[in-house]
């Protein structure tokens, strides 16, 4: 049997806020492995990551320096294949709530600090639950190329108010796969 | 060559001059601008919704705006005309985005702020709007909230000519929130809004579905007989004494034609809202001498 590999979310906002949480409670939902989450530095932050795996202080990239690790990083030059995945032991995923243009935060952030390989998700910028998504459906054998993603998505809430966010969202059966929580959250805040 | 470069001069200095008036009016409701060339200099025509605030204590601000255009633009002989932006302000898209740039600013919250401004705008007699607010608004991920109400235009030559567009930015802790606002006014007319008038009503034809014009042969002297003249409302303003704002006035009346107009009494024409009975006096005797020297 394949040996599934542990996901790691670096942890690279300031703070533990509601939006993020979704993202992250639906990531380890969709990997159902072992998940990591590093660079947890405060003690709020890291009881509210705890039900969720592992806690880290460090950065991932001194935790994991021994072991075959893959950064995910928009700006990588190759693609993610399942191939990576033959002898890979750690796959990192940066913990960022992102802009609507790409700022290349998980480069100066994540990926220039360590020496692991890079690989890319593709040219759209995805959510951290959607990168976890296609990572996913890459580790079971998929092609980038197979996975329908869409650039962005409009929740309407009334006649007169809709949300748009301008962010990757993998498709299935011709529907978005949205965070849990998230259109609930959108309403309210 | 020297045309083109020319043009691309003229209209980089236009809009230097712009932004350069958006930094320094700031608060006082920048509504648009307009740079006229005349005989005696540079006419600068602003429209703002608080005139007082360009204006300064005796004046002082509007001469120090004079002379930094003159000496940072090299304008010929600028003069600022301020245009009070008054009961249209909510009709217009950039002195709307601006005001609600600003309650974000003071905390208002998107939701709130977008609503209302929706609201305003179609109370105002807009035909439709929408306002745009996106950034940080919760200060994590970046979203955009989309507030639409009535007809929006996003493209083409109709929206060019229907829609009104105005951008501003609320500068926040979280980072900068871009608002935009969409309007279409009141009397846009859309290509595809034809009235098919019943047999024997009288036709009005707008400017927008006037067909060109054809030199028709001449009808009979019988059939002549009877046949009213029409002369849209627009051409009010060839008839001295007569300004844009009083057209304005009498187009939101519903008022369409020089003709409609004649026969309306003095109580009607004083029903309309911000026309005074001196206004009205003069209206009635011009437009009555207009009609009598056009026949």
């Amino acid at each position: 049997m394949k040996k599934h590999t542990t996901l790691v979310i670096e942890h690279l906002e300031q703070a533990l806020s509601e939006w993020l949480m979704l993202e992250y409670r639906h990531s380890v939902k969709i990997w159902k492995g072992e998940t990591v989450f590093t660079n947890v530095v405060d003690k709020k932050t890291a009881d509210g990551l705890k039900p969720l795996g592992k806690i880290e202080k460090q950065k991932a990239n001194t935790v994991f320096s021994e072991k075959n690790c893959i950064i995910l990083d928009p700006q990588a030059k190759k693609p993610l294949k399942p191939a990576d995945f033959a002898n890979l032991d750690v796959i990192i995923v940066g913990g960022i709530l992102g802009y609507e243009k790409p700022q290349g935060r998980t480069k100066e952030l994540l990926s220039e600090k360590s020496k692991f390989e890079l690989r890319h998700l593709g040219k759209i910028q995805l959510t951290i639950d959607s990168a976890v998504f296609v990572t996913k459906a890459v580790f079971l054998g998929l092609d980038l190329r197979d996975i329908e993603i869409t650039k962005e998505i409009e929740i309407i809430h009334d006649s007169v108010h809709s949300t748009i966010l301008p962010f990757g969202y993998p498709i299935i059966d011709d529907k978005p796969v949205i965070t849990p929580g998230l259109v609930d959250y959108l309403q309210r805040k | 060559m020297a045309n083109e470069r020319k043009f691309i001069r003229e209209n980089s200095k236009r809009s230097l001059i712009k932004k350069y008036l958006v930094s320094q009016i700031e608060g006082a409701g920048f509504g648009g601008m307009s740079i006229q060339r005349t005989p005696i200099g540079t006419r600068i025509n602003l429209l703002v919704e608080r005139p007082g605030m360009v204006i300064g204590k005796s004046g002082i601000k509007i001469k120090e705006l004079t002379e930094n255009i003159k000496t940072r633009f090299n304008v010929d002989n600028p003069q600022i005309e301020i245009q009070e932006a008054g009961s249209s302000a909510s009709l217009n898209a950039q002195i709307m985005s601006e005001k609600l740039a600003e309650a974000l600013e003071r905390g208002w919250h998107f939701r709130r702020a977008g609503h209302s401004t929706v609201r305003r705008i179609m109370q105002s007699g807009a035909k439709g709007c929408q306002v745009i607010i996106s950034g940080k608004l919760t200060g994590e991920r970046h979203r955009t909230e989309k507030f639409t109400e009535g007809h929006v235009k996003y493209c083409g030559e109709t929206a060019l000519q229907v829609m009104d567009i105005g951008f501003s930015a609320a500068k926040l802790k979280p980072g900068i929130l871009g608002v935009k606002i969409r309007i279409m006014r009141p009397d846009a007319k859309l290509p595809d809004e034809v009235i098919i008038k019943k047999p024997g009503e009288q036709a009005t034809v707008t400017a927008e579905t006037k067909p060109v014009e054809k030199k028709e042969p001449e009808k009979p002297i019988e059939a002549a007989i009877g046949e009213e003249k029409i002369t849209p409302i627009k051409k009010i303003i060839e008839i001295p004494g007569v300004g844009p704002s009083l057209l304005k006035k009498l187009e939101k009346a519903g008022i369409k034609s020089v003709e409609e107009l004649f026969e309306m009494d003095m109580d009607d024409i004083l029903a309309i809202e911000g026309i005074g009975k001196k206004t009205a006096e003069n209206l009635i005797k011009n437009v009555k001498k207009a009609l009598e020297e056009g026949e």
